[in-house]
């Protein structure tokens, strides 16, 4: 079990590509030296936007989000990360930014992942053939593989949700917020 | 599929190296969890007479149904076992921690994890899902808890979750203690000298599992509900409004998305920000510190010096690195000026310099390294007192048993040193204090003692509100009036809701919400009826598990517990006799109020406690049909074994 999402996700987490990405915070900048295209990677007007600098790794947004989905808790299948540096007492927060060229849309071969009209990237867990280039792509390492159940997870803005994505409802710190357009996009489904 | 527990136990034997998980599926429900997991785990473990540092010591980490879920609060972990801190010798004890180790301990697989034996080498417990192995920790040895928890987190990464000893610890010092990240701790019950016997430098896991939930809507609702303020209630009403944006605060804890009015980010000299929380606040805050003052009743209680904000902090964050009980300041520093007043300026030939930050600096690291003076003061200053009565002056022997008057805790909540708690408050202590294990007073901040905030802050107001409370909770209109009488039941309440939030678990600054989350004083001043929510914790447990518990469950269960943590206190020689010997402590007037009572009221207090908890009023221990209607027929029969020894 050791061999599964932890290990892949610490091998990733504890980079310094890791930290550069993800303290970036909202703006989207990528990774210094990260070999992605800066225009392709810029996350869509309407995502959920992030703020690491005021998360205080409490983990509600990742608990929230698997709860909802699986009814289970447990950040092994949540698609949101946080993750903390003692060394330095800061923050991470990896989600999916739903990037308006995204990357993991272009390698999945058995198209399982596609942008949705309102420009959300969704997965179709049933066409996943889990060959995980997707999760090698994402520029923000928010696409996570559950090893034990062999599932790959990302967020999808819990599209189903009436009140909206339960993570951005769920942080105390608004390190996770959603745009007020976002919400009038929710409104005219 | 359960729902909320695992239904395992890790077992460790330090000794031998076997590792093994056990099936502890039939503790639930009955056992809930946390700190009435634990005491029922303890009981059967744990040899009779025997030391805190002897190998068969054990070591008992617990989680509890709530634990790795949603609930706010629930991230906090149960340590417990026999305790090297009690005076005048060991008994079992808790401790409880917040932070996020418990949640990983549920994600790897374990609700509880038991340490025995003792290693010939320093080792660590590396936990991986079921991969269990402990690894040599000889280059870890001798590193501070933060540097420990650092090295490990570079080796396994950032979300690795770990338990570490500083050098107190590895030194058996009595008040060490297992750090968790550099703002949790299982501080005041001296376990990380325990650890450091077993010769167990750290304990590092990570879990890639989860803990199922038997009604997820119901939990995203409770945990979601508009409206209701996320806030710990009681204290933060007493602040002002002003109308600037609400502070940032830290969380100690997983799941915990409250704003915590204990908490606050501080910056050491080196840049970096760390949280600090309660005592942590205490440390950074001259004013805090200078509280310490006291005057009544022979006894004088001096400021303790503060050292101005940024040397605070940086001392706070040494504290905890080298794995020192924060607590220990607050009774010792203002013992060492006292002793200066008196012109006592040395110990055993050792300068005292406590007003001078680096001598005080240079006095913790004696202390974790059993160097010099620290030598003499890592045993606790109710030991100190006991090693150099005839060399003091009585003053200083005096004031000494009296700041560690609670067996060898620092003074707390007691209405006399630094709380200053007014009557009915100190009374309610008072009864805790004959009771409980260890200090009560932390864990029952929200279900009473810090509810003699409202009452400092507005007499008139807290009358009228706390009646409307006392009629809705106890039945009766008068059981928060400032009179001595009738107080065990709240005590006693205040305590089983102590066991029950330990045990689910949840913080004790955030519940039971016996008044409601207000926003500010204006807001509270404004309110006819302050009741809390007091279901909020069951209703966790409820959607969690799906078992419909009640109340009335929550509370028997708690009744257990407690009794069978009584019962092995009893083993360590708490009774009757050992607490008769509280009484001088409460014949100090009260600081807020100047209220006392007298050691024969002393004894009625214990009397109307003892026999509210069902116990008797010869040894103080349970009576053999408490024990039967609480369906522990084998402790009934150890108890009245005890008592047959005794005669």
């Amino acid at each position: 079990m050791w061999n599964g999402w932890k290990v892949y996700c610490f091998a990733r987490l504890t980079t310094a590509a890791f930290g550069s990405t993800f303290l970036c915070q909202s703006s989207g900048v990528s990774a210094e030296g990260a070999s992605i295209h800066m225009e392709d990677t810029t996350p869509t007007h309407s995502s959920i936007q992030v703020d690491a600098t005021v998360c205080r790794g409490c983990q509600a947004c990742a608990l929230a989000c698997s709860l909802y989905h699986e009814g289970e808790c447990g950040p092994s299948l949540s698609r949101v990360a946080v993750t903390k540096w003692m060394s330095s007492y800061e923050f991470g927060i990896a989600i999916c930014r739903h990037c308006k060229h995204p990357a993991c849309v272009e390698v999945c071969s058995a198209g399982a992942l596609s942008v949705d009209r309102l420009g959300f990237v969704m997965l179709d867990e049933d066409v996943c053939t889990r060959c995980g280039s997707c999760v090698e792509a994402c520029p923000y390492d928010a696409i996570f593989h559950n090893l034990d159940r062999d599932r790959f997870l990302k967020c999808d803005t819990c599209v189903s949700r009436a009140a909206g994505p339960v993570c951005v409802e769920a942080c105390p710190s608004q390190a996770l917020e959603l745009p007020v357009d976002r919400h009038a996009d929710r409104g005219s489904q | 599929m359960s729902y909320g527990w695992i239904g395992n136990l890790l077992r460790v034997d330090l000794t031998t190296g076997d590792i093994s998980i056990e099936d502890i599926s039939s503790y639930f429900p009955e056992w809930i969890g946390g700190r009435a997991l634990a005491a029922r785990i303890g009981y059967e473990e744990i040899p009779k007479n025997i030391e805190s540092l002897d190998p068969d010591n054990r070591i008992i980490i617990a989680t509890g149904p709530l634990t790795g879920t949603l609930a706010p609060t629930s991230g906090r972990t149960i340590m417990s076992g026999l305790s090297p801190r009690t005076y005048p010798c060991a008994w079992y004890t808790h401790s409880t921690l917040g932070g996020w180790f418990g949640a990983e301990m549920k994600y790897a697989g374990f609700d509880a994890i038991l340490v025995t034996g003792k290693s010939d080498s320093p080792v660590y417990l590396k936990i991986q899902d079921d991969k269990v192995q402990l690894t040599d920790a000889a280059d870890l040895w001798g590193l501070d808890a933060r540097q420990t928890q650092l090295a490990l987190k570079d080796e396994l990464g950032q979300r690795a979750q770990i338990l570490a000893i500083g050098p107190a610890g590895e030194n058996l010092v009595r008040f060490a203690t297992v750090q968790h990240e550099e703002e949790n701790a299982a501080g005041h019950s001296g376990f990380g000298a325990v650890w450091g016997s077993k010769k167990l430098k750290a304990i590092v896991v990570t879990g890639t599992g989860s803990v199922p939930v038997r009604h997820p809507e119901a939990l995203l609702n409770e945990v979601l509900a508009p409206g209701v303020p996320r806030k710990s209630p009681a204290v933060a009403v007493l602040r002002e409004k002003t109308g600037n944006p609400p502070l940032r605060r830290p969380v100690c804890s997983h799941a915990c998305n409250f704003d915590c009015s204990i908490g606050n980010y501080e910056q050491v000299t080196d840049g970096r920000l760390i949280p600090a929380f309660c005592i942590g606040g205490i440390w950074r805050q001259d004013a805090f510190a200078q509280a310490t003052e006291y005057t009544g009743g022979g006894v004088r209680v001096p400021p303790s010096r503060g050292f101005g904000r940024e040397q605070n902090v940086d001392m706070h964050e040494l504290c905890n690195s080298l794995g020192l009980d924060l607590w220990f300041r607050l009774v010792m520093q203002p013992w060492l000026v006292r002793c200066r007043e008196l012109g006592v300026n040395e110990i055993r030939g050792y300068a005292i310099e406590p007003e001078n930050a680096a001598w005080f600096k240079n006095f913790m690291c004696q202390v974790a390294n059993r160097e010099e003076l620290g030598n003499l003061f890592a045993d606790g200053l109710r030991r100190v007192i006991d090693e150099v009565e005839t060399e003091l002056p009585y003053e200083l022997v005096q004031l000494g048993q009296e700041l560690e008057f609670n067996f060898g805790f620092p003074a707390h909540r007691e209405g006399r040193f630094w709380d200053g708690e007014p009557l009915p408050f100190w009374v309610i202590s008072a009864m805790m204090h004959i009771g409980e294990n260890r200090d009560p007073t932390i864990g029952t901040h929200q279900s009473c003692l810090h509810m003699a905030e409202f009452l400092l802050a507005d007499q008139k107001l807290f009358r009228k509100q706390f009646r409307q409370i006392s009629e809705t909770v106890f039945g009766v209109p008068d059981a928060f009036e400032p009179t001595y009488e009738n107080k065990a039941p709240i005590a006693v309440w205040a305590q089983d809701q102590h066991m029950i939030i330990d045990s689910l678990p949840l913080c004790d600054f955030a519940f039971p919400q016996l008044v409601r989350p207000m926003e500010d004083r204006q807001e509270w001043e404004s309110s006819a009826d302050i009741m809390g929510d007091l279901d909020l914790g069951c209703r966790f447990l409820v959607a969690v598990t799906g078992i419909e518990f009640t109340e009335a469950d929550l509370r028997r269960a708690a009744e257990r517990a407690f009794n069978i943590e009584r019962v092995m206190a009893a083993r360590g020689g708490r009774g009757r006799v050992w607490e008769e010997k509280l009484a001088p402590h409460f014949e100090l007037p009260c600081a807020s109020d100047g209220t006392l009572i007298t050691g024969q009221e002393f004894l009625r207090l214990m009397d109307e406690y003892y026999t509210a908890r069902g116990w008797d009023l010869k040894d103080g221990w349970p009576e053999t049909d408490t024990l039967r209607r609480l369906s522990l027929d084998v402790l009934a029969a150890e108890v009245e074994s005890m008592r047959n020894d005794r005669r």
